[in-house]
């Protein structure tokens, strides 16, 4: 096989490009919760332009879990961050009231910080009470993994 | 609503024949505990139980054309059609007059089947097999009528007849109103024109009919309050008249488990109140109960009266009971229904 | 030992090699996640497909016994007639929702339950027998509804799960033990290569000291000629 000379950057895109396509169904810009209860119809355009639905009882759950003032910090959909940093068993929710409605709804103290760390059975939890309203993300750190 | 022309009979009224004719007929019944017996039989034993019974002859004429549960459907509306013809024929007066007006009920079955059947296209074989020419209108007619073209055509048939105010609540989509508006005239006139005999009998009768809209009015309520239906849309499913009709009415639209404690104390509490639960799943439960009751009712209060229209009465009622009953075994048994359920419906008095 | 094809065994190609193994298994570990992320959405609704399919049996069993009852106290014109005369019809609404890039359809019915006085018979006349069919009948058609909806998502979920399976085996049985192998292969290419040196070195080192050592004995040798000559001279 022959490897041209910016055989680097390739590698780098092919990476790039994987992880692209891994989070098409994730919208470009989240809603704010307080925007999506006004809505008629509560959902969300994905970046491969599929619209999906969010569940009334779902976002009537996350307002039960935050207070007010938090509503229009909370961007939906959640995001479980999956990503190789953390292995396989494991996954990151970013964001302060993100964190704070996912240990409400799980039941579980909240760690102080800026972000959540979940376990796979808590993410399967969070999931079946969450359906519509969190989607997986797919992270992954490129400088670290390919600066040497 | 019509104005009724009444008969007037001036004689007193012999019911002595009748009567008599009636307890023999009455013994032919199939009796209750045959009942839980047919259940356990095959289709074709019981064609041959119904054989050795008064649906010997209906059974014989039809068994060549027809088998199974076809067979035994069809022969027991004929041999019903036939018998409450007999009934009619045999009397006279005012006997005679109070026995059409119960068999009124059929004339509304029939006309309801025309035009159910023509609403969606049936065949005119496939709605001959449901008439039951007992009433009024004889088999030749409705055979014609079956032959007509559609809804609208055998409205017009019944164009000068009492009917015809019924049948004009047709919208040209939906029969509910025209099925409502001629099962309420059939009370109608049947209150009006049993009311109008003077004689002990048609009292008696008035009692019994006064009964049956309650009991219908119940089940209605049952049914509509068990599914939540504003009370304004029941009351317009309650039948008139009635001796409880107020009560009954103020009960449309109760929340179910409230409607039920209202309930108790009624003569008629006592034979459902072991079912009549707030979480009952089938009203057609409570309905053959119901139906139970008023059968035991219309014998009760011929007892009282053993020379009137009561006892003959109590033998229709008895009779079309049979006959319903046998149908749902049938059926239920060809369905391979399992046979507590078909037991749920079977109304054994 | 499957070495990738024309691998020139230099160090430049071992360093963008190195590199190539870091970006496949990063992208390996990314797709497991994801397949492991799937699988647990598919044993989600798996479970939730097993009730709704028992449920749908039940209630398919229980609408037929309704009706065939129906039918044996009103008769079959009765019922016939009432299923014609159905004004509204169940309208379906098809929506989607988003697993991880799996489009599962969400699927909304609106009318099916019909209130009693909308089903176009007249109560009076008619037994409750007809209202039980009517409303069993409803209730199946929620549940063949709620099924499409669950089981479309279980096929959907299969397909994504095997496609991303192929694709994390096809890494992790291919393209890395290729990319491992094929760095093991320079590597010993290129120890093969420096012993190569080191022994032409060695051996150049030998030649360049004989020759030394040649010389130094001939200039011995006419030294110690040259001294024989003075000697006898």
């Amino acid at each position: 096989m022959a490897f041209p000379r910016d055989r680097k950057a390739m590698d780098k895109n092919l990476l790039v490009k994987t992880i692209q396509t891994m989070n098409q169904h994730l919208p470009s810009k989240r809603l704010r919760l307080t925007d999506l209860l006004e809505m008629d119809k509560p959902g969300i355009r994905g970046k491969d332009n599929t619209f999906f639905v969010m569940d009334r009882a779902e976002l009537e759950l996350i307002s039960q879990s935050a207070p007010r003032f938090m509503w229009s910090r909370l961007r939906l959909p959640m995001l479980i961050e999956m990503s190789p940093d953390l292995g396989s068993g494991a996954a990151r929710v970013q964001g302060e009231v993100e964190g704070e409605v996912v240990c409400k709804i799980l039941g579980k103290e909240r760690p102080a910080g800026k972000q959540t760390i979940i376990y796979l059975p808590e993410v399967r939890e969070l999931r079946r009470k969450l359906p519509t309203t969190t989607q997986y993300a797919f992270v992954a750190n490129l400088r670290n993994d390919l600066e040497d | 609503m019509p104005v009724l022309r009444l008969p007037k009979f001036g004689k007193p009224v012999k019911y002595a024949y009748i009567t008599g004719r009636v307890r023999a007929m009455k013994t032919k019944l199939i009796p209750a505990e045959m009942y839980p017996r047919m259940m356990s039989m095959e289709m074709a034993e019981i064609a041959r139980y119904l054989e050795e019974t008064q649906y010997k002859d209906e059974i014989d004429a039809l068994s060549k054309d027809y088998s199974g549960t076809e067979l035994i459907e069809h022969a027991t509306f004929a041999n019903l059609a036939k018998t409450f013809r007999k009934l009619a024929e045999v009397s006279i007066d005012e006997p005679a007059f109070l026995i059409l007006e119960y068999l009124r009920r059929w004339d509304v079955w029939n006309i309801k089947t025309l035009l159910r059947g023509k609403h969606y296209g049936a065949s005119e074989t496939e709605i001959m097999k449901y008439l039951v020419p007992a009433g009024e209108l004889s088999a030749e007619h409705l055979d014609e009528l079956a032959k007509k073209e559609t809804v609208q055509d055998i409205i017009s048939a019944f164009d000068g007849t009492d009917y015809a105010s019924a049948l004009a609540q047709y919208d040209g989509k939906n029969l509910a109103p025209l099925e409502n508006a001629l099962d309420k005239l059939y009370y109608f006139r049947m209150e009006r024109s049993v009311g109008g005999t003077l004689s002990v009998g048609g009292g008696l009768l008035l009692k019994y009919v006064r009964r049956e809209i309650d009991i219908r009015n119940l089940i209605t309520l049952f049914r509509m309050n068990k599914a939540g239906v504003d009370a304004a849309i029941i009351q317009e499913n309650l039948i008139p008249g009635g001796k409880l009709h107020d009560e009954l009415s103020r009960m449309a639209g109760q929340p179910f488990g409230e409607f039920l404690r209202g309930l108790e104390g009624y003569p008629f509490w006592s034979s459902i109140s072991d079912i009549a639960t707030a979480d009952v799943d089938a009203i057609s439960r409570i309905e053959a109960r119901l139906k139970a009751y008023l059968i035991r009712y219309a014998w009760a209060l011929s007892n009282y009266h053993p020379l009137s229209i009561l006892p003959v009465l109590g033998y229709m009622v008895s009779k079309e009971t049979e006959v319903a009953n046998i149908r749902k075994i049938v059926r239920g048994k060809e369905a391979g229904l399992p046979a507590e359920l078909i037991e749920e419906q079977v109304v054994v008095a | 030992m499957a070495v990738i094809r024309g691998t020139k065994p230099t160090r430049a190609v071992l360093i963008a090699l190195k590199r190539r193994m870091k970006v496949a298994q990063t992208g390996h570990s990314l797709l497991k996640m994801k397949r492991d992320g799937l699988m647990i959405e598919f044993f989600e609704v798996l479970n939730k497909a097993k009730t709704v399919r028992k449920e749908l049996v039940e209630s398919l069993l229980k609408a037929e016994q309704r009706l065939h009852m129906a039918m044996a106290i009103e008769g079959t014109v009765a019922i016939n007639s009432v299923a014609y005369s159905l004004q509204k019809e169940p309208a379906i609404q098809l929506e989607s929702r988003n697993i991880m890039g799996v489009v599962v359809p969400k699927i909304t019915a609106d009318a099916v339950q019909k209130k009693m006085y909308e089903r176009g018979y007249g109560i009076i006349g008619t037994s409750s027998a007809i209202d039980e069919a009517a409303e069993s009948y409803e209730t199946l058609v929620d549940k063949i509804i709620l099924a499409a909806e669950v089981e479309t998502a279980l096929i959907r979920l299969v397909e994504d799960i095997d496609s991303t399976k192929r694709r994390v085996n096809a890494l992790e049985f291919k393209v890395i033990p290729d990319i491992k192998d094929t760095i093991k292969f320079i590597g010993m290419a290129l120890e093969e290569m420096e012993r190569d040196n080191v022994v032409k070195l060695k051996m150049l080192k030998g030649k360049s000291q004989r020759r030394v050592a040649e010389e130094e004995a001939k200039k011995e040798a006419a030294k110690a000629a040259e001294a024989a000559a003075r000697a006898s001279a």
